[in-house]
């Protein structure tokens, strides 16, 4: 099995190719349906992010072990304009491109850990993990 | 260049089934020419069938809430169906309720429900 | 050659076997106690063979033991006690043919060593099977206690019973709505009247399943609430209008005859 795999987000036909990726990963790995779909569709928010605000980045899919427990984690990443209040933008119902403002709060309800990082003019980097039961 | 959702007319009634995942300008583009059949030919209802989708995200969620609202605004009466319960359960946790929004488990229970209703207001 | 050369395990055997006797009753038959006993002493004879402190055999014969003792529903106990009389069988035996209280000594230290370490062994084995049988109960109870009943057609009820945490709630979200699929069922009518206490999670997760159940084409109606759980949730300051809620489940049952177009009606009395 491919533990890690990077895919370059460039166009939203990446956003597909990213999240069945993922999804296969966590179904490879043991992960219910509930949650396949749920890695999935924090993946789709995450990189369309990307697509909307930054235009390029990358996703790095990854299966990690902690203890007897394992899970997988996601790191979406991108060089664009950066995020200035991430406290606003993580808040729910707040959208800078007339969306439903879900994306980030939610992709941070459907996962386990969720970690931002954001310098304005310098990029964004999303990291968010499940683990299994 | 087209979506490649299929748009029936059966008996009246709008009737959309998604078949595949579709890329966000598909989605965009089926939404178009959504809007322009049930705007140009008159309808008793609309359904749309979503059982095919594994993901639904907030961004199609975003297209259904607006199709159900200008399906609203044309008085034609609008069912959702076939959502799948992983999908459910996602978008219950994304604190995404579709608004209010009609839904039925399959297409045929959303047709009896779109003419329930055509019957309640004939009375 | 071992400490004991050709010692024959009978001897020990047969010992240990009357200072069991002595014991009282035990939920395992005499005779199994015996053959037990003889397992043991083979194996911890054929230990003290080796040269070195080797202890291999024995713990395969009890980590053997421990796993159909638990499959057959015995008490782990008895083995313990069945190692504790070899120790004394051997200590009774030693006493009797070494008269060299040295010797002696250091005989009943080597056996006492083997034993102790196999009863060590057998407390972790123990431990690690209990853990594993109790981890399949919970499974099984799991799946138990989350029935999704087909009542009727398009009606399902989902009588909740015990405890439920954060873990069960996923469960019984997860259940409840595959199951809606599979049954095509218009409404679904939960009973909490077996669910000792609702706190705020457990009220967040039936709201959300109830939520999720709507996104499908599923109706549920909540019965069996008691005046407690109604003060979660008005302290909660949940306004949920998809929630119907009714006293019982008799008039939740009316409630879905009146949303599926039922009539429910006596037609006559069969007295036979």
């Amino acid at each position: 099995m491919n533990l890690k795999q990077t895919l370059p987000i460039t166009s939203e036909y990446d956003i597909i190719t990213a999240r069945q990726a993922a999804r296969e990963i966590a179904r490879q790995i043991g992960f219910n349906t509930v949650d396949q779909v749920r890695i999935a569709t924090a993946v789709s928010e995450l990189t369309r992010n990307v697509v909307l605000y930054a235009g390029l980045g990358k996703v790095d899919i990854e299966v990690v072990t902690r203890g007897e427990r394992q899970g997988i984690e996601i790191t979406v990443s991108d060089q664009g304009p950066g995020i200035a209040d991430i406290e606003l933008a993580l808040s729910d119902g707040y959208s800078t491109s007339n969306g439903l403002g879900a994306g980030l709060s939610g992709a941070r309800r459907l996962m386990d850990t969720f970690f931002i990082e954001s310098r304005v003019g310098q990029g964004t980097i999303v990291k968010v993990g499940k683990w299994k039961n | 260049m087209s979506s490649g959702v299929p748009i029936l007319k059966v008996d009246d009634y709008w009737v959309v089934a998604v078949e595949e995942t579709l890329h966000d300008q598909s989605v965009i583009q089926f939404k178009e020419e959504l809007l322009h059949n049930i705007t140009g030919v008159a309808g008793k209802g609309l359904v749309i069938d979503i059982s095919a989708l594994e993901v639904v995200d907030s961004f199609v969620t975003r297209v259904l809430i607006e199709i159900s609202k200008l399906a609203g605004l044309l008085g034609l009466p609008f069912v959702l169906t076939g959502i799948k319960p992983a999908v459910a359960i996602t978008l219950t946790e994304m604190g995404l309720d579709l608004q209010g929004m009609a839904t039925a488990l399959n297409l045929q229970k959303g047709l009896e429900k779109l003419k329930n209703l055509a019957r309640m207001e004939q009375r | 050659m071992g400490i004991f050369g050709d010692l024959k395990p009978e001897i020990i055997v047969e010992k240990a076997i009357d200072f069991l006797s002595k014991e009282g009753q035990t939920d395992i038959h005499f005779n199994e106690i015996s053959a037990l006993t003889r397992d043991f002493c083979r194996a911890l004879l054929s230990d003290l063979e080796q040269p070195g402190f080797v202890t291999s055999a024995l713990e395969k014969e009890i980590a053997d033991k421990v796993k159909i003792m638990f499959a057959q529903g015995y008490h782990i106990e008895v083995l313990q006690l069945i190692l504790e009389k070899i120790l004394d069988s051997f200590i009774s035996f030693i006493r009797e043919q070494y008269h060299d209280l040295q010797l002696a000594a250091s005989y009943i230290t080597t056996v006492r060593d083997h034993i102790f370490k196999g009863t060590a062994f057998l407390l972790k084995m123990a431990l690690q099977t209990q853990r594993q049988v109790i981890q399949k109960h919970t499974e099984a109870l799991m799946e138990l206690s989350t029935p999704v009943i087909p009542l009727m057609q398009d009606i399902l009820l989902l009588p909740l019973i015990g405890t439920i945490d954060t873990r069960r709630a996923k469960e019984i979200m997860d259940n409840l709505l595959e199951g809606i699929v599979h049954y095509q069922a218009e409404v679904v009518i939960i009973d909490i009247s077996g669910v000792p206490v609702v706190d705020t999670q457990v009220a967040h997760h039936l709201i959300k399943t109830v939520k999720a159940a709507r996104l499908l084409g599923s109706r549920c109606i909540l019965v069996g609430i008691r005046p407690e759980l109604a003060q979660t949730i008005v302290r909660l300051g949940i306004d949920f209008p998809d929630i119907i809620t009714k006293n019982n489940l008799h008039a939740g049952l009316e409630q879905a005859f009146r949303w599926l177009g039922y009539r429910l009606e006596r037609v006559g009395h069969d007295h036979e």
